[in-house]
């Protein structure tokens, strides 16, 4: 009788210990998410900042690159700072419309893994190109998820 | 005569202490054990909860700032509203309700308006615009100060330095 009952204590102090260390580990292993994922948010943020200024200042280079004759399609990379050229990219695809007046480029960003487009719309006015639209193509995405190559 | 009945004795207040010492124990570890449940389940609601937060905070001002990237016209809408107006006949509005929402809705020329919120997200939030910029101020929660966040609108930054 006796041994039943200090087994019986034994198994009630095993499934108290065992109940709260579970309890603990998923406290824990929810804070550990928690902060791995604000860790990549912060990372995504910075990423995405980047991204923008990428875009930013490739529509100014956009609006240099434009030529009284857009004909044809053309592709551009345009250069960077030395310090961005390891980790980012900005390549410009000029498409003139059907419309003579109206001409379509499309800047694709790219920076520490993320990538980021954007769709400019440039119309002429007096013999001038004005940008007259300007479309970011969603939120950033991860690289990896894209094609090498872009679409001809 | 005296003995047997200090034996006795000295056994119950044996007895006694190892019971009071057993009750103190257990109290110690109940309460120990509360605290540590209690805790636990606030931790997993806390992060549970956080994370919802940061979805919505994320995806709406995602949606903000490709509103305001394109915008050729905002303007304010009380302290806590811009009105966007997009290329073409889109216009959008975004306010902060009196519900801690953030609210937004596009008015298309011949359609129903759409309208999205955000719970929580427009908690004392503000919005300003100057120029080509909108500025979205957070206020901030205990021991952090408030944060800024610059929203900037492409065209109209393009347009503003065209002579």
């Amino acid at each position: 009788m006796r041994q039943v009952g200090t087994c019986r204590r034994d198994a009630f102090a095993t499934v108290a210990a065992v109940v709260l260390t579970g309890l603990v580990s998923v406290a824990l292993l929810a804070t550990v998410t928690l902060l791995r994922n604000d860790a990549l948010r912060t990372r995504r943020a910075v990423a995405e900042a980047q991204l923008r200024q990428l875009l930013l200042a490739g529509q100014v280079a956009a609006s240099a690159a434009l030529t009284d004759n857009e004909n044809e399609r053309r592709v551009l990379k345009i250069d960077l700072p030395e310090e961005l050229t390891a980790s980012s990219s900005l390549t410009l695809v000029l498409d003139p419309a059907n419309q003579p007046d109206l001409l379509t480029a499309t800047l694709e960003a790219g920076h520490d893994g993320f990538y980021q487009s954007q769709a400019l719309t440039y119309r002429r006015v007096d013999g001038r190109w004005a940008l007259a639209e300007a479309q970011l193509a969603g939120p950033p995405r991860r690289v990896s998820l894209l094609p090498e190559e872009p679409p001809p | 005569m005296s003995r047997p009945n200090r034996t006795a004795t000295s056994r119950r207040g044996f007895m006694l202490i190892h019971m009071l010492l057993a009750i103190g124990l257990f109290t110690i570890f109940s309460l120990a054990a509360y605290r540590l449940i209690r805790l636990s389940l606030r931790i997993s609601a806390d992060v549970s909860r956080l994370e919802n937060h940061h979805l919505r905070h994320d995806a709406s001002f995602a949606r903000l700032r490709e509103d305001v990237w394109g915008a050729v016209a905002i303007g304010p809408v009380g302290k806590k509203g811009l009105r966007i107006r997009k290329p073409g006949r889109e216009t959008v509005t975004w306010t902060a309700d009196s519900e801690g929402a953030l609210v937004r809705s596009e008015a298309t020329r011949g359609s129903y308006p759409k309208r999205q919120s955000w719970p929580g997200v427009g908690e004392n939030i503000l919005l300003r615009v100057d120029g080509p910029t909108v500025s979205i101020t957070l206020p901030g929660r205990g021991d952090t100060t408030d944060r800024t966040v610059l929203l900037v609108s492409q065209v109209m930054l393009t347009t503003e330095g065209q002579p």
